[in-house]
């Protein structure tokens, strides 16, 4: 049941422990970075949106004073005609004036209406209406339009009910006057007697609305907002869009505009887009409100573009910065890679530098040891190898060949049966000197002299038995004889040239054996003029020889040039030459050993 | 090894980059107003023209609420065919982003408007189609549907018995052929309703005179509906004089001179468009990006039926009086 687990891939398959290193830096600082200019985006976007708020509540509130100060006017207006005896005679119900009497009346109140009027270009027209039918305006000639009966107006029927108390009409169109349609906002008011109680007539002020919605559009607030007022019931006195409003084409947030106190915001963020209502109530029942788009307002853009214009240059900077951090964290790891991809290349040299001591530099310290560690043991094994193999050399030389023993041991019998005493003490004294040079087994290395001897007897012994066969020279420089030697060097190589060089030919052949200084080495030479060699055979006698009887069939030259190397280095050795049915040459090359 | 952290480098910068620069573009386009910018180009630019200048509030208001650019032209008179033309090419000169025409019954017209749409730019006409050519996007006034209604209210105003004189003023005229079809159409369904047109050529007196006319015949119809308002003030004028309160009329539009016929009581209704809405609507067609897949190309607006009774109610004074304070 259980899954082969697959091995662990990194989320970020990255080569090199910069690239990681930078990756997550760059990650952490971006990450860092966006949770601040979000934060502080946050933050000063409530600023803004604070700030915004107190300007439109400001601008509303401006607004509102100004509106207030129409209405107070209108009021003052109404207020002057209240307490104006003409007017009140004029209306009044138990009027003691007489029709003849009413036109100086009438003059004196159209005369003060119009001088009000003319101080006041806000003000559309002035107008009492009494009870008793009688009517004065600001106008010397006021004719009323036949088809709007005055009992049917609204501002008629609100004064009435409010009984004394001054009503403000929504912005409508003034159709009493015949041939006059102006969009007014009114002001009417019920006057009283001078009892106070009985009610004589209405008074009318009329403001021009170009008024009011000049002041609206003037308001600057960004480049799509605007301001608009609604009653207390909620109804639109005056919309930018009004009837796009009753069409509906458009819709205004008016529940909640009611429910909003006077001096009080919010804000709405619907597909219009993001925007904020001001609301200010005034003392008449109007609710004005602004309302401004967020993405309108100056500072809410500034405020976005600088946190995101540092955010760029901080992310900038941080990358870059992951980006040397990360470069100058890694850089101890790479060398340290660099020198272990040395190490594997099989160089025991390298040392990987140590700058300080922090884990990469302990890592690299204990990298060195182990390296140094390494080396010496490597040494250590290769010597012990190269010891083991000396003295195995050492040993297959300075054993004697049995059938040698025995060749000599018959012939020294054959020589005795002969009575040629002499001769049996020559040969057996040269095999005694023969033994003790293989016996001396305390030293590797001998003097030239010692193996001179050692050559000498081996040569008088060979010569003994073949006698007729054999002739041979011995050369030494006496100079050379004071230097050392690998001892029974020779030997083996003059055994050569005797069994496969001399043997062989029907004549006498002829060995010669000779020693010389050659600049800085020691060169021996064994030549003969026997049958020689083809370069196959040639190519033969290099490779090691099969052991046989626990005896090595000749020592063979492989071993002997490589004895030679482990002792003295590559430089030296053995070289041969041969041709066939010329003879052989072989060069030894030693060094200059001295005592 | 090295080119490879480089190339790592470059290309998490780059990214950065590339991720801020998108949100500052975005940033900045979505602010501010799009540096989108619509031409409009009426029939009229004519203070003195009521319609015209609410068309224009329109325009304008549209135009605000999106924060693109407005620039509102026309000819003074309405049949300015040659002056529209040459609006129209110094339109095409600026280049907006998109156009809107209420075009003047002409071809050149037509060619000029094509030519605009052939150059890349969203063109959106308003008011009435083009004269020829396939029609752009339009947002226009439903004349059919106006005819109807006065039609219907001419049944409703005679107790469903309606015998109707239509006064137009051209026969080619193309808003009063739809004003006209739209009559006749309602008229139609009533059994026994009929219709007579006659044609004053725009000219008041004689509107007067066919009324005068009309009302001699021994059987007088007992509709009036004149097409504009010429041959409206026309009729009134004869079937006031005459006293006549039996014969109904019924106009289109709105003047100070209809409105002062409907308080009257001499017109019965006033069919009165919405030209605010359709500025408004236009502006707001041309500075979509494009139509939806499937969406209706042409749009109507409606118009209502306003009588006395109702002519200050508060959604009608705004549009039977207009008001220079935008709508």
């Amino acid at each position: 049941m259980l899954r082969n687990r697959r091995p662990f891939v990194p989320f970020f398959p990255l080569k090199s422990i910069q690239s990681s290193i930078a990756v997550a830096f760059s990650c952490l600082i971006l990450l860092t970075i966006a949770a601040t200019t979000f934060f502080s985006y946050r933050l000063s976007a409530g600023a803004v949106r604070q700030n915004a708020e107190i300007y439109i509540e400001e601008v509303i509130k401006q607004v509102n004073t100004t509106i207030q100060s129409y209405v107070d006017n209108m009021e003052n207006i109404s207020l002057l005609a209240l307490t104006n005896k003409d007017v009140k005679y004029y209306i009044s119900s138990n009027s003691f004036i007489t029709d003849e009497e009413r036109r100086p009346y009438e003059k004196r109140i159209s005369d003060l209406f119009q001088s009000i009027l003319y101080t006041r270009k806000d003000i559309a027209s002035i107008m009492v209406f009494g009870y008793n039918g009688r009517y004065v305006s600001d106008r010397r000639i006021t004719t009323l339009n036949p088809n709007a009966p005055l009992r049917e107006q609204s501002w008629y029927i609100g004064a009435r009910q409010a009984g004394g108390k001054s009503v403000i009409s929504a912005p409508h169109v003034q159709n009493i006057i015949k041939d006059e349609y102006r969009w007014v906002v009114s002001l009417s008011r019920e006057l009283k007697n001078t009892d106070g109680i009985t009610a004589d007539g209405i008074f009318l002020v009329d403001l021009n609305l170009s008024v009011v919605s000049d002041l609206l559009r003037q308001i600057d607030i960004g480049k799509k907002g605007y301001v608009f007022i609604v009653d207390r019931e909620g109804d639109i006195v005056y919309h930018p869009q009004q009837q796009l409003i009753y069409s509906s084409l458009r819709t205004e947030r008016i529940a909640d505009v009611l429910r909003a106190p006077s001096g009080t915001s919010f804000a709405v963020d619907d597909e219009d887009g993001k925007r904020f209502y001001s609301v200010q109530d005034t003392n008449f029942g109007w609710k004005i409100v602004g309302v401004a788009y967020a993405d309108d307002l100056i500072g809410y853009k500034e405020t976005l573009r600088n946190t995101l214009l540092i955010s760029l240059i901080g992310i900038a900077v941080a990358l870059l910065l992951s980006l040397a951090l990360s470069h100058r964290l890694s850089r101890p790891i790479r060398n340290l890679q660099r020198s272990m991809r040395l190490l594997e290349k099989g160089n025991f040299e390298v040392k990987a530098p140590v700058r300080q001591m922090d884990e990469i530099g302990q890592l690299s310290r204990t990298f060195n040891m182990m390296v140094g560690q390494i080396k010496n043991l490597m040494s250590e094994a290769i010597s012990t190898q190269e010891n083991k193999r000396k003295s195995e050399l050492a040993l297959l030389q300075s054993q004697i060949n049995p059938h040698f023993l025995y060749n000599t041991l018959d012939s020294i019998v054959w020589m005795a049966e002969q009575k040629q005493h002499e001769k049996v003490v020559l040969m057996t004294s040269a095999l005694a000197r023969l033994f003790r040079a293989s016996i001396a087994k305390d030293r590797e290395l001998v003097t030239i002299g010692v193996e001179l001897e050692h050559i000498r007897s081996y040569m008088l012994i060979q010569k003994m038995r073949y006698a007729d066969q054999l002739e041979y020279r011995i050369e030494f420089d006496e100079a050379i004889l004071k230097y050392r030697t690998l001892k029974i060097l020779l030997q083996p190589f003059v055994e050569n040239a005797i069994y496969h060089g001399i043997r062989h030919l029907p004549e006498k052949g002829t060995i010669v054996v000779t020693g010389k200084e050659q600049d800085d080495a020691i060169v021996f030479e064994i030549e003969d003029d026997g049958v020689g060699m083809t370069a196959e055979a040639l190519e033969k006698i290099w490779q090691p020889r099969p052991v046989e009887d626990g005896f090595a069939k000749g020592i063979g030259v492989g071993n002997a040039h490589e004895r030679i190397r482990l002792f003295f280095g590559p430089s030296y050795g053995v070289s041969i030459r041969s041709e066939p049915y010329e003879g052989t040459r072989v060069t030894i090359k030693i060094p200059k050993v001295e005592n | 090894m090295h080119n490879h952290k480089f190339a790592w480098a470059s290309i998490l910068l780059l990214a950065a980059a590339a991720l801020c620069a998108g949100l500052y573009i975005k940033l900045y386009a979505s602010a501010g107003s799009d540096g989108r910018s619509v031409s409009v180009v009426l029939k009229s630019s004519s203070v003195r023209s009521n319609f015209w200048q609410a068309v224009s509030a329109g325009a304008a208001a549209a135009a605000k609420e999106a924060g693109a650019a407005i620039d509102i032209q026309g000819p003074l008179e309405e049949t300015d065919a040659d002056t529209q033309v040459r609006l129209l090419q110094d339109a095409l000169a600026t280049r907006p982003s998109s156009v809107v025409v209420a075009p003047v019954d002409d071809p050149r017209v037509s060619k000029a408007v094509l030519a605009i749409r052939d150059a890349g730019i969203r063109v959106v006409v308003i008011d009435m189609p083009l004269q020829s050519g396939k029609a752009p996007v339009s947002v226009l006034n439903d004349h059919r549907e106006a005819g109807r209604q006065a039609g219907q209210t001419a049944a409703e105003l005679t107790g469903g018995r309606p015998n109707v004189a239509i006064v137009s003023d051209f026969e080619r005229s193309r808003v009063s052929g739809e004003r006209k079809a739209g009559v006749e159409e309602a008229v139609g369904a009533y059994p026994g309703g009929t219709t007579q047109i006659y044609y004053c050529e725009d000219s008041e007196d004689k509107a007067y005179d066919i009324m005068r006319a009309v009302l001699d015949m021994p059987e007088p119809p007992n509709v009036v509906v004149a097409l504009n308002e010429t041959a409206a003030l026309g009729a009134a004028r004869a079937i006031g004089e005459a006293g006549e309160q039996r014969i109904k009329l019924i106009g289109f539009d709105s003047s100070i001179y209809e409105i002062r016929l409907l308080e009257d009581g001499v017109m019965s209704a006033l069919i009165v468009q919405k030209p605010f809405n359709m500025g408004y609507l236009g502006v707001k067609a041309a500075l979509k990006r494009a139509e939806l897949r499937g969406a209706r190309r042409v749009s109507y607006t409606d118009s209502i039926v306003v009588t006395k009774s109702n002519m200050y109610a508060p959604e009608n004074q705004k549009l039977l009086f207009p008001f220079d304070g935008g709508s």
